[in-house]
């Protein structure tokens, strides 16, 4: 008993350091696509907390869309993340976008920090539909963005908008509302 | 320990709360076994549920990342003080958040242990799954107080007061219901009881039931039925064969008078001194036949009570003449030397002279009967204040030392072969031990065992102040000078001839008469100066007889002797009432006769 005890805990203390070294490891490859990953994380179960109109809902014959514009990498690992799930993968697909391209059907729209200055544009060809728009740049609520992330204490957090999600008929779960970093009402 | 216990009704309840308690003692046992055990389960289940509401809402933080949200989720398990810390763990399965009650130092796991729960003395510490949309997010870790003495406290006081109530409840249903069992048991304890200390075989025990304890009132009054059947049997055939022992020695003892005067008068009158010894001989085996016969009839008298003592002032020297006289012949027979000691002859006893010589004689001749041809045999009289002390001791057998107290008993006998060869009843020594304790005394056998030989002590309170009276006559003084007229009466014709013949003998006129009215007859007809009745006579009884008689002129001066069978006080008393003057018990002594009639 003694011994298997001690043998578990040498093994613990292996599996700590193996974790440290990995982190800290992460943290000198790169703050910036460690960021990204998580971004891409935070797109893709974003759509679990959001209900789209019923005409509009993904279903098994549509699957779920996400439109990617001004973030080739994010695609990318948004893609990677998906097809690591099998079950998921079938469901769910990544469009890689350009700014002013027609708008093919889409549920999720990202906007990168590259189409910064074409944000407003971009998010007004998309007002009406209903289609889930989340950005990445300061004070993009106000331009009527409806999930927009920034960081806090060098964590990435989000703000929701929920007028502007309101009046694309989409219907945010409480759920997500309770760990937004801040949640603005008032519409756009 | 329930055999010690002398009470039937405190068995039963002892057994009922001995068996109740260890019913319920398991029951409880059990009880709190399972309750400590599904109390565990159903609390450890409870957790695990609320393990599954913290998880669920804390899913979308350990999605999101969001420690702050994650730690107020966990921060809701306060409301349960039990829960004592409390983590999320990512998707990882590395520490994501954590809550600790405050005063609780607890360390967390690094990583997320399997999903279950484990109880470890009074600490369980649960790991549950957290899902979102299906996918695996993270855990939730518990780590709460399971209170076990809590909850035993809690519970074990539910159970003490159940137990004690059902053992009350138990005790007042046995009180009500025990007597069901005891009553008749103790009802037949109660009977046997009484018929042990009142000796009342007529009880009965009232049966109320029809168990096994009714069976056994049953069977035991049955069983009282039937002791009580024999005990009267036993005392009936008892009386009958005290009433036969008496018929019986009465007729053996009739034909022995006539026979008894018929020698007399052959010894008187014969001139052929060949035929003396004969004589001689025919008298001594009738006087033992006699004494055989009297013997009978006082076992009799003694086990009817009806024995009675005729007390009379007398010598010692009288005593002792009486019993040489009485056992001289067979002495001299066994060829053995009785050596004499008295201490006083002259003293005066007050006691039943017959009773006492027989008492002595009965030893003496015991003596002789188990002592070897020319032998010797002390006999020693003493006085101590009021007691008489006779001592008579022999070289004989001996008795064994545990035969000792047996040879009181009628009927016993030491040896019943060797008593063969020496005859007797075995009576001998049972009627001195009664006539003893009649005259208020004690008797006692000493022996060193067999071949020892054996001494009979006997003690009586019967020394009197009064000096002695003189002597008795010689068989030969009872020829007197002076010549009655004597009339005889008896139905028994021998006894009638025999005792004139005796009579005549001694020098008197006698005629006889068979019945009341023939002697009535004859005394009418010729002057008598005595009439010697007999009680029971056809046509007219003895004691009517002495009534006409006293009833005449001529009667009143008659000389009136009864002669009958019973020599009893009342016997007595009744001759005396109808008119005699003296009473005479059969057999007649010639002594007696001389005696009665020198009286006159």
């Amino acid at each position: 008993m003694a011994a298997l005890s001690a043998a578990r805990r040498r093994w613990s203390l292996r599996l700590a350091a193996a974790l440290l070294a990995l982190v800290v490891a992460g943290v000198v490859w790169s703050d910036e696509a460690l960021e990204r990953s998580v971004k891409a994380a935070f797109l893709y179960k974003f759509s679990g907390y959001v209900e789209w109109p019923a005409e509009a809902a993904p279903s098994t014959d549509s699957p779920l869309v996400f439109g990617v514009l001004g973030d080739e990498d994010l695609a990318e690992e948004l893609t990677r993340l998906i097809q690591a799930r099998p079950s998921v993968a079938r469901s769910m697909s990544v469009v890689r976008l350009k700014a002013f391209d027609p708008l093919p059907t889409v549920h999720v729209l990202f906007i990168g920090h590259a189409e910064a200055d074409r944000l407003a544009a971009i998010i007004r060809s998309v007002r009406g539909r209903p289609v889930l728009v989340v950005t990445d740049t300061e004070n993009a609520l106000a331009l009527g963005s409806m999930i927009n992330f920034d960081l806090v204490e060098g964590h990435v957090r989000f703000q929701v908008g929920l007028g502007a999600a309101r009046k694309s008929g989409l219907t945010l779960s409480s759920r997500l509302l309770a760990v937004a970093h801040q949640v603005v009402t008032r519409s756009p | 320990m329930l055999r010690a216990i002398p009470s039937l009704r405190m068995k039963i309840m002892l057994i009922v709360l001995v068996t109740t308690l260890a019913a319920l003692l398991f029951v409880g046992v059990v009880l709190v076994a399972y309750d400590v055990r599904s109390h565990q389960a159903s609390w450890a289940s409870d957790l695990s549920l609320q393990a599954e509401v913290v998880g669920r809402t804390s899913a979308p933080a350990i999605v999101f990342r969001d420690t702050l949200t994650a730690h107020q989720s966990l921060a809701l398990l306060s409301i349960r003080p039990e829960i004592r810390a409390a983590a999320v763990y990512g998707q990882d399965g590395r520490l994501f958040s954590t809550w600790a009650r405050a005063g609780t130092h607890a360390g967390f796991p690094e990583v997320a242990g399997n999903e279950g729960y484990r109880i470890d003395h009074d600490r369980l510490v649960l790991f549950k799954t957290v899902r979102d949309a299906d996918e695996r997010v993270g855990a939730v870790y518990l780590l709460a107080h399971y209170d076990r003495a809590g909850r035993l406290t809690h519970y074990l006081p539910v159970v003490a007061l159940v137990l004690l109530a059902s053992l009350l409840v138990a005790l007042g249903m046995s009180t009500l219901l025990e007597s069901a069992v005891t009553r008749p048991v103790l009802a037949i304890a109660d009977v046997a009881q009484q018929v042990k200390t009142q000796g009342d075989l007529s009880l009965r025990v009232r049966k109320d039931t029809r168990d096994e304890t009714g069976q056994l009132v049953d069977a035991f009054n049955s069983m009282l039925v039937e002791v009580s059947e024999a005990h009267q049997s036993l005392l009936d055939s008892n009386r009958r064969k005290d009433e036969f022992l008496a018929t019986l020695a009465h007729e053996l003892r009739n034909p022995l008078g006539p026979i008894r005067n018929a020698a007399q008068y052959l010894r008187l009158k014969s001139a052929d001194p060949a035929s003396r010894p004969s004589l001689e001989l025919i008298d001594r085996q009738v006087q033992h036949m006699v004494r055989l016969i009297e013997d009978l009839l006082d076992i009799s008298r003694i086990n009817r009570d009806a024995l009675e003592l005729r007390r009379s002032d007398f010598t010692v020297a009288e005593l002792v003449n009486d019993v040489r006289d009485a056992t001289q012949f067979a002495v001299e027979e066994a060829a053995q030397t009785v050596r004499w000691q008295v201490e006083r002859r002259d003293l005066c006893i007050h006691a039943d002279r017959a009773r006492l010589v027989q008492v002595v004689c009965n030893l003496v001749n015991n003596a002789i009967k188990y002592t070897p041809r020319g032998g010797e045999i002390d006999l020693a009289v003493n006085s101590h204040r009021r007691d008489l002390q006779i001592k008579v001791k022999d070289s004989g057998i001996g008795i064994p030392r545990d035969k000792l107290r047996d040879i009181f008993e009628p009927f016993s006998q030491l040896d019943r072969s060797l008593e063969k060869t020496r005859g007797g009843l075995g009576i001998g020594l049972a009627l001195s031990e009664r006539l003893v304790t009649l005259h208020g005394g004690t008797i006692n056998a000493v022996s060193e065992g067999l071949g020892k030989g054996s001494t009979f002590e006997v003690t009586l309170p019967i020394v009197a102040e009064m000096p002695a009276i003189p002597g008795q006559h010689d068989l030969t003084t009872l020829i007197t000078g002076e010549s009655r007229h004597i009339l005889v009466a008896d139905d028994n014709l021998d006894g009638a001839e025999s005792l004139a013949l005796l009579l005549g003998a001694m020098g008197h006129q006698v005629e006889t008469a068979h019945d009341g009215v023939e002697a009535l007859e004859s005394l009418k007809a010729r002057h008598y100066d005595t009439a010697i009745l007999d009680i029971g006579m056809p046509r007219l009884n003895g004691y009517d007889l002495a009534r006409q008689i006293r009833a005449q002129d001529w009667g009143r001066s008659i000389y009136l002797v009864a002669l009958t069978g019973w020599g009893q006080a009342e016997d007595k008393q009744r001759a005396m009432d109808a008119g005699f003057d003296r009473h005479l018990t059969k057999p007649v002594q010639p002594e007696q006769l001389a005696a009665v009639l020198a009286e006159t």
